[in-house]
């Protein structure tokens, strides 16, 4: 399997109040196409940091970061944002779905921002309605779904682009546990149809549907499973 | 895109119902008022500019100089030969033409209609376009037997029969033919009429035709193109040397010089006694451009200031767009298109309410502006462009600012914590919010009390149960006493003065250079009236020092003269009486009088005899002692006529033309007052949403203190203290700008109000309370509810 994103030395330090924390600390990551990662560890060990800065929503401080062969650390914004558009879908906790629009809408608006035609568009999204099985609730606003069912437009928004990388940042954590199974499930499904996954979680039962799992401490990979 | 964006906007609008109400009703009657001042000042600024020769008319004026003091008085009307000189003389005028109105009885039968006819010849189509309906215009007028009636007046005399081909009797005179139908005389025209008649039916026109001596038509003269008018003017100087030993000779005080005025000029800039109708003012065009901008600006910063309150609302949606792969400008062009949804809908709002109110603003103003989406296209076009304009100055502010906030930390929603810089950038805003709307509060208080001061403030003269009758009649002075004596006999008229001014308007003024102590022979200005033994009297003027003229000094005919108070300060004496002064001796000191605007100050003036060459122009003015008119009228008609039948007689009440003069200024006044009532509303809007948005953002602060035991009131005063902080700072700021500003607007009127401490307290602690006031009754609410409740929104 070819390399998807490699992670070598990489930190991430802050400013506060005159000292300096490590939010990250020389971090090497080598994840593959195809995989499944969960990364566990207690709050504010580095995982919502670690997935971000993966995600290029922020920056490491320090060390290289590439991705598909890419040197993300030597890119501009502009090129960063292209890459991203182009491969890497989120999945929040909160779900974020923006609450004007409706669940159609939703999972649209990704490809609005990739300037991808009104036919094409429709025809995608209807797609991705289809396979989540929710056409019947596309007129709906996001208030009026189960969390669980929020999550899955999340989901189906993330995928709609057709990403090679899914990072989850806590899934399930609005959600009960049927629903959690629900979720972890269509990952699991998600991932043998060749999407590569990285999800942060507090659950050690979650985390078992990964094929691997990084246990983070103070920034730091103590050690991978 | 731009749908999705559209929609967004429109949801987000409906969602937030409180938020999109205020900026909706501010900016629309912000927009109301804009559009409104747009369509006043657009209507002055039309006034003759549908004739398509107007850059080529202009009118001449007649500038009657003294021989005796340069002193000068100038009118529309001038004698009748220069025109047909004028054409003949010089090449570079291509037509020439009269203008004269008066009011005058058409009669069908038994039935007799008073209408306002315009005199002229044949040429007046060459140059004015004024619209033929039906019929014939210019053919018709060269014969003095034909009328042309306006649509509106021939539905008046003839109803729905067909009126060209009727006859109908002139003034019980004449009977004129009906030869055609015209337009009605456009609003914005400076000259109005009802009917238009051949000049050779204006009363004496036989007598004035050839006279050089005699005043009573208004030329119009059309160049041919590219000429400069100025060029000509100066031209003209060869009919003064003819004409000023001529004057002296036939024994006139005064001689004509001759002048011209760009006809497009009249209705803004020109002010003469004897206008057509009252005109406007440029400055009023000013004044009202600069109101209607300040109510714009002030929504415009309302919008900026709530947009940037909902920011912490705000951050998250930012957040999630950029993830989803928004760039800066397509985050830039979202939120500048929710404020043009809001500046477009706020737009149709208030075109809809301006359709509405239109019929009241034309009846507060006195005008007849009509809008019409057909003939005004452009004029919307322009205001539509104005409302995008709005929408997007006042969107990309708040846009560029959200669409450069942190993404990680936009997600969490938590931009709004503490941090020094964020907080004072908005805080500068509030305060500049709270600078405009204090500055405008004050302003118009003291636009309002000085506006009340001048309506109050004494004339010195008395206008009520005063009758006048202008004439222009040399010769009259031989049958002065006649008159008088006719007219006293009436049991309602009390006294009887023939002057040469009305109090309510002089504007007769020259040079003086003799007078006691004025060893250097310097000039000074001094304004005149030319008056009789009884009008100090009659018009109750008070003497401060000396006495009135009196039949008891047989001198006084000849060399007595009456000083007002600021001539005798300007001249800079202890006392008057008996000082030499002019051609002759001070005998008295009139109290100052109010002898034009109220705001104006009141200029040196001396009164004398009016002696027989004085007699020319002037008015015959009676007082009665009773308040109903009719009879008196009728009689001072009657009695008029039969001393003076070649007379044109028309009696007035002082009154009604001193509220005719000065009514525009006192209407405008009341709309001030209107337009900065609105402004203050607004600015108070943009306070209470200011305040509302602050409060909910600190709800989770509110529920924490609380948990830790902070009491109702100590919540109350803590929300409070920050903006009463704020409103101290603007306080500070705003008061020297305001007083700055407002001393100098005073500086206008020669009799002002003192701006003293009170006005700017009272508009601190109105500003103040307004915003405690509003930050009670908003905290209240969230005091009161449970604690649990606003930290579970989080």
């Amino acid at each position: 399997m070819t390399s998807l994103l490699n992670i070598q030395n990489a930190s991430k330090t802050i400013k506060s109040g005159g000292n300096t924390i490590n939010l990250l600390d020389t971090i090497n990551l080598r994840v593959k196409e195809g995989e499944f990662i969960s990364l566990m560890g207690p709050s504010g060990s580095g995982k919502s940091t670690l997935l971000n800065c993966i995600g290029m929503l922020d920056n490491f401080t320090a060390g290289d970061y590439t991705f598909l062969d890419e040197p993300v650390h030597k890119m501009k914004e502009k090129n960063r944002v292209k890459l991203y558009q182009e491969y890497i879908g989120f999945v929040f906790q909160a779900y974020h779905l923006i609450d004007e629009l409706t669940i159609e809408e939703n999972i649209e608006t990704p490809l609005l921002y990739k300037n991808i035609k009104s036919s094409e568009r429709k025809a995608l999204v209807a797609d991705m309605l289809d396979r989540f099985n929710i056409v019947g609730k596309k007129k709906l606003f996001p208030q009026q779904l189960s969390g669980g069912q929020q999550q899955l437009v999340g989901i189906a928004r993330a995928l709609i682009s057709n990403p090679k990388l899914i990072l989850a940042d806590e899934p399930t954590g609005n959600l009960n546990s049927k629903q959690s199974q629900e979720i972890m499930e269509l990952f699991t499904q998600l991932n043998t149809e060749g999407v590569t996954i990285i999800q942060a979680t507090h659950s050690e039962n979650n985390a078992g549907y990964g094929s691997q799992i990084l246990n983070l401490l103070d920034g730091k990979i103590i050690n991978s499973q | 895109m731009f749908k999705h964006y559209l929609k967004i906007s429109i949801r987000s609008l409906l969602k937030d119902k409180s938020y999109a109400t205020i900026n909706v009703f501010g900016l629309t009657i912000a927009m109301v008022c804009f559009i409104f001042i747009a369509l006043y000042v657009k209507f002055e600024l039309s006034y003759d500019e549908h004739h398509q020769n107007i850059d080529k008319i202009y009118r001449v004026l007649n500038n009657e100089i003294e021989f005796e003091s340069e002193a000068k008085d100038v009118y529309i009307a001038s004698p009748m030969p220069l025109f047909n000189r004028m054409k003949n003389d010089f090449p570079e005028v291509e037509e020439i033409t009269t203008l004269a109105t008066k009011e005058a009885t058409l009669g069908k039968s038994e039935e007799l209609f008073m209408a306002n006819g315009l005199f002229s010849d044949e040429n007046l189509f060459d140059i004015f376009d004024i619209e033929l309906l039906k019929g014939q215009d210019k053919k018709a007028l060269k014969n003095k037997n034909s009328i042309l009636l306006t649509q509106t007046t021939a539905n008046r005399i003839f109803g729905k029969e067909l009126a060209i081909g009727k006859t109908l009797s002139f003034n019980n005179k004449n009977e004129l033919t009906v030869k055609g139908i015209i337009a009605d005389a456009p609003e914005n025209q400076h000259f109005k009429y009802d009917f238009i008649v051949s000049r050779e039916l204006y009363p004496n026109f036989k007598r004035d035709e050839n006279d050089w001596f005699s005043c009573e038509q208004a030329g119009y003269v059309l160049l041919k193109d590219a000429q400069d008018y100025r060029e000509l003017e100066a031209k003209l100087i060869k009919y003064e040397k003819v004409l000023k030993p001529a004057y002296k000779n036939a024994g006139f005080s005064f001689y004509p010089k001759f002048s011209l005025q760009p006809v497009k000029d009249i209705h803004l800039y020109s002010n003469l006694d004897d206008e057509f109708e009252a005109n406007s003012n440029i400055n009023y065009i000013y004044f009202f451009s600069f109101i209607a901008i300040i109510i714009l600006l002030l929504a415009s910063m309302n919008y900026v200031n709530l947009a940037i309150s909902r920011y912490s609302e705000k951050t998250k949606e930012v957040g999630v767009h950029k993830v989803l792969g928004a760039n800066k400008s397509n985050l830039i062009f979202k939120y500048v298109n929710e404020s043009l949804v809001l500046s477009v809908l706020s737009f149709l709002v208030a075109i809809i309410l301006v359709i509405l109110m239109l019929p009241l603003f034309n009846q507060f103003l006195g005008k007849e502006i009509v809008f019409s989406f057909i003939k005004d296209g452009r004029f919307l076009m322009i205001m539509l462009l104005m409302a995008l304009g709005i929408g997007v100055i006042s969107g990309i502010y708040p846009a560029i600012f959200l669409a450069k906030v942190n993404l990680v930390t936009s997600l969490k929603g938590n931009v709004w914590q503490f941090k020094g810089k964020q907080f004072s950038l908005k805080n500068v805003l509030v305060i500049g919010q709270f600078i405009v709307a204090i500055g405008l509060i004050i302003s118009s208080f003291v636009v309002y009390k000085q506006y009340n001061f001048l309506t109050k403030k004494e004339l010195g003269y008395t206008k009520e149960n005063v009758l006048y009758m202008p004439y222009k009649q040399k010769g009259l002075m031989a049958k002065e006493d006649r008159i008088r004596n006719e007219l006293l006999k009436h049991p309602n008229i009390t006294q009887v003065s023939i002057s040469s001014q009305l109090p309510i308007n002089i504007r007769s003024n020259g040079p003086v250079e003799n007078w006691a102590g004025n060893y250097q022979k310097k000039a000074m200005n001094f304004y005149r009236s030319y008056v009789d033994y009884d009008f100090i009297n009659l018009v109750d003027m008070k003497m401060v020092e000396g006495r009135s003229f009196s039949k008891n000094y047989a001198t006084d005919f000849k060399e007595a003269y009456i000083i007002n108070e600021a001539a005798k300060e300007k001249l800079g004496w202890q006392t008057a009486i008996g000082k030499e002064f002019f051609r002759g001796k001070i005998i008295g000191v009139v109290k100052d009088f109010h002898f034009q605007s109220l705001g104006s100050k009141i200029q040196p003036l001396f009164m004398t005899m009016r002696k027989g060459e004085d007699t020319y122009r002037g008015n015959i003015i009676v007082k009665t002692n009773n308040a109903d008119f009719t009879t008196t009228k009728l009689f001072v008609e009657q009695t008029i006529k039969s001393i003076l039948p070649t007379e044109y007689i028309e009696v007035k009440s002082l009154e009604n033309t001193y509220n005719y003069l000065y009514e525009t200024e006192s209407k405008l006044g009341y709309v001030f007052n209107v337009f900065a009532f609105i402004a203050i509303l607004i600015a108070s809007m943009g306070l209470f949403g200011l305040v509302s948005f602050h409060i909910v953002k600190r709800k989770k602060e509110i529920g924490i203190r609380k948990i830790l035991g902070s009491s109702s009131i100590n919540i109350l005063w803590i929300l409070s203290k920050e903006f009463v902080k704020l409103i101290a700072i603007a306080l500070l700021i705003a008061i020297p700008i305001a007083y700055y500003t407002m001393s100098n607007w005073l500086q206008n009127y020669a009799y002002r109000i003192e701006l003293n401490v009170s006005i700017f307290l009272l508009v601190g602690a109105i500003v103040l309370l307004l915003s405690v006031l509003t930050i009670l009754m908003k905290a209240y609410k969230v005091t009161i509810s449970n604690p649990i409740n606003s930290l579970r929104t989080e």
